[in-house]
């Protein structure tokens, strides 16, 4: 699927990009930045940490980081649950990539010398490395033709190899199987590599926007439309019914209200049978109540 | 009240979903991998690990 939230891209660079403590800490922080843009597309846009941000949630501002790390900051500070697989609870690539299919992102790490001799180049030497799969596509089930990456470190700079990659790019699966299967799991002074048919991978939760519609409802536009309540006090019902007895909560002038779905079939009230309606389809607010309607607030 | 079809994308996606529930199964091989692996300096022009002077 191509229809997923995305993220920001974030560079990870240059090395004073993110200042902790006094040390400059850009070019080892691969692995917050592609969390920060996990988060990112994993809360709808809604939570947009830094990388940075991210790094110093951890607390740690020596070496580079791990998946287990950043999930952390991920759960306790923005509220997003990650599932990070490694070690002896790695995941296979078509597991993976069946995850990725069905919504979900994946913060992904491997090994950046894969890239070398290829468009997607982003380092000079191989290193270990993080990057963000926000979703993909084509292919078969467990096996996608394609993956959006967003790759921290390619962010188009010319050094003495040549040119970075502007990130986000779609990569060949392979090449997302070649990066995954080349990692130093013991580290760079170690010669041992993961190898095919693992995944050090972090599993974001779904952000494919879907909604279930009720009442008549369609797809908002954009798809979710975050609007906002314009009334002191803005009723929202469980269905789109103008009855006092229908009413599930109410919101404040300004509070957000994100609309998955709108229906003409609703009460009709100052006008208009036009409802806007939640993900679930089990709260509704009037579009007169509403603004900010079909655009980005 | 009943929910629109889906469309084609809708249902393909419906699909994935479908297919991604299964728990993943244990990889052979890897009772012995480490937890704690992290990323390591990008050394861009083979400076020093820590001080990148590429750009």
């Amino acid at each position: 699927m191509t229809n997923s939230m995305r993220p920001t891209f974030q560079p990870q660079g240059p090395s004073t990009n993110c200042v902790i403590d006094g040390k400059n800490l850009g070019w080892l922080s691969c692995t917050s930045y592609a969390m920060a843009m996990a988060i990112d597309a994993a809360t709808f846009n809604v939570k947009t940490p830094s990388g940075c941000a991210v790094r110093r949630g951890t607390g740690d501002t020596v070496g580079g980081l791990t998946l287990n790390q950043v999930a952390y900051v991920a759960d306790n500070v923005y509220g997003v649950k990650v599932d990070v697989r490694v070690g002896n609870n790695v995941v296979s690539p078509s597991y993976a990539a069946t995850q990725a299919q069905a919504g979900r992102g994946l913060v992904l790490q491997g090994f950046s010398g894969a890239m070398n001799g290829t468009k997607f180049r982003s380092t000079g030497t191989g290193v270990n490395h993080a990057v963000y799969v926000n979703s993909v596509r084509g292919g078969t089930s467990g096996k996608p033709e394609e993956a959006l990456v967003y790759d921290p470190a390619a962010d188009g700079r010319t050094v003495s190899w040549g040119k970075a990659d502007q990130g986000p790019s779609w990569w060949p699966w392979s090449l997302v199987l070649k990066f995954a299967a080349g990692l130093h799991p013991w580290g760079e002074g170690d010669p041992r590599v993961l190898g095919s048919g693992k995944f050090y991978v972090a599993l974001m939760p779904d952000h494919e926007p879907h909604a279930h519609f009720k009442f008549g409802g369609v797809r908002t536009t954009p798809f979710p439309d975050r609007t906002r309540a314009s009334e002191t006090t803005v009723n929202v019902h469980a269905s789109p019914t103008t009855s006092s007895a229908t009413v599930v909560g109410k919101l404040s002038k300004g509070d957000l209200f994100t609309a998955y779905q709108k229906t003409t079939k609703g009460d009709l009230f100052h006008g208009s049978r036009v409802w806007y309606g939640d993900h679930n389809g089990t709260r509704w607010v009037h579009e007169a109540r509403l603004n900010y309607k079909g655009g980005s607030t | 009240m009943t929910e629109p079809t889906p469309t084609p994308a809708e249902n393909e996606l419906l699909r994935a979903k479908d297919a991604a529930r299964q728990p993943p199964a244990h990889v052979a091989g890897s009772e012995h991998l480490p937890d704690d692996t992290a990323n390591v300096a990008i050394d861009d022009d083979g400076s020093s690990p820590n001080h990148y002077e590429g750009d």
